[in-house]
């Protein structure tokens, strides 16, 4: 099942993304690493290239990033899981789909329901589960 | 909204530009090849013809654009093969063309300007239940019967060519509320109250506060006629009339410099 939500996850990724984030996500690295631990993975990649993709993950919110005193250097965390990961780019991908083209040409089924009043939201609820 | 400001103060400009020009061309002696007054009636027709043909060619390019930039979308979503039930469930809802894509999230659409067709994902086929998908492809149905995809380009269009009529996108927000209350309606028709709300309700739900601004207004009708609440009548607010009326004048002002120098020379 995990393995299910890791194949899943690095399909959603662009080729390099998803090679570091193997490593990443499979354990390879420690909790905490620099982009030099995963050159060490990955020898055969040029340290700028991991580390251009590794800030375009943190970009995408993937990995958490902090400064490290005194020096150039950043280390970094995972910030999701493969699962999560998952999640969160099906819901952006319907959403960016519902913004672009649920209001002209493509008339989907969907309403904002958050921006109803309480009494509403309760009474859709019960109506829905009869 | 950004652009909207822009394209507004754009016009108000040209027509500010115009206006100087005719104020002082008597005081700087340029006004030499204006229009005779007996030329003026020839000169606002060819004035209106134009700013109309301009609009409708704009028009009917955006149309065009927003349905070949949908295609494009559609093209490029994966299709997932169809569950063994789905023409099932198709006939029971009365749909005809109803094709599978690979989405985890549970969305429906009915796409196609001149053959319409409804599209689910994967995810919704998951999370629904029959009747609950009954009552979505019945919905859907209902805006392919119609071609609602098509009209909706062309309301959109509309609104956008008139941008400066910000009474016609507000009758286009309406028009896109009064069809989704109608697939509403015939998704009820076929598969009953509760399903539709179920649908609504987990559908909704998976949608982020921010995508579906868009169909804030739509959910709360189209959740008051489910719950069988009166709807509020809606009346187009005074600011609207004004803008309205403040571009109508844009547009009679620009027409009327494009007729001095049509009939010019």
């Amino acid at each position: 099942m995990a393995q299910k939500g890791l194949n899943r996850a690095l399909a959603i990724l662009g080729p390099l993304e998803a090679r570091i984030m193997r490593v990443i996500w499979s354990g390879e690295v420690g909790e905490r690493f620099v982009v030099r631990d995963i050159q060490q993975q990955m020898s055969e990649l040029a340290y700028t290239t991991i580390m251009t993709t590794v800030v375009r993950l943190a970009s995408k919110g993937l990995l958490h990033t902090r400064a490290i005193a005194q020096q150039k250097a950043h280390e970094y965390r995972v910030a999701l899981s493969p699962e999560e990961f998952v999640t969160r780019s099906s819901r952006e991908g319907a959403a960016q789909l519902v913004r672009r083209y649920g209001e002209a040409a493509l008339v989907a089924f969907a309403a904002r329901i958050d921006g109803l009043d309480p009494e509403q939201r309760k009474r859709l609820r019960e109506l829905g589960k009869q | 909204m950004k652009r909207y400001c822009v394209l507004i103060g754009g016009a108000a400009l040209l027509v500010v530009a115009c206006g100087g020009w005719l104020a002082t061309c008597g005081l700087l002696g340029t006004c030499a090849s204006m229009a005779s007054p007996s030329r003026w009636p020839f000169a606002i027709a060819l004035a209106g013809g134009t700013l109309l043909g301009a609009m409708t060619i704009a028009w009917l390019t955006r149309v065009v654009w927003i349905l070949a930039q949908a295609a494009r979308a559609v093209r490029r979503m994966q299709r997932a093969p169809a569950p063994a039930a789905l023409p099932i469930w198709a006939a029971r809802a009365g749909a005809l063309r109803v094709e599978c894509v690979t989405a985890a999230a549970p969305v429906a659409f009915c796409r196609g300007g001149l053959r319409p067709s409804i599209l689910v994902s994967v995810g919704l086929v998951s999370e629904l239940s029959t009747d609950e998908l009954v009552a979505v492809l019945a919905h859907e149905q209902h805006h392919v019967r119609r071609g609602d995809p098509l009209r909706r380009a062309m309301q959109q269009a509309m609104a956008e060519v008139l941008f400066w009529l910000p009474v016609v996108h507000w009758w286009a927000d309406r028009r896109r509320e009064a069809s989704e209350l109608a697939a509403d309606r015939a998704a009820i028709h076929r598969a009953g109250r509760p399903p539709l709300a179920a649908a609504l309700w987990k559908v909704g739900s998976y949608l982020e506060t921010s995508s579906a601004a868009a169909f804030a207004g739509a959910a709360e009708l189209r959740v008051a006629q489910l719950l069988g609440d009166d709807l509020r009548r809606q009346r187009i607010p005074s600011s609207l009339w004004m803008g309205s009326a403040a571009g109508i004048l844009i547009a009679l002002n620009a027409a009327w410099c494009l007729a001095h120098l049509f009939g010019s020379g």
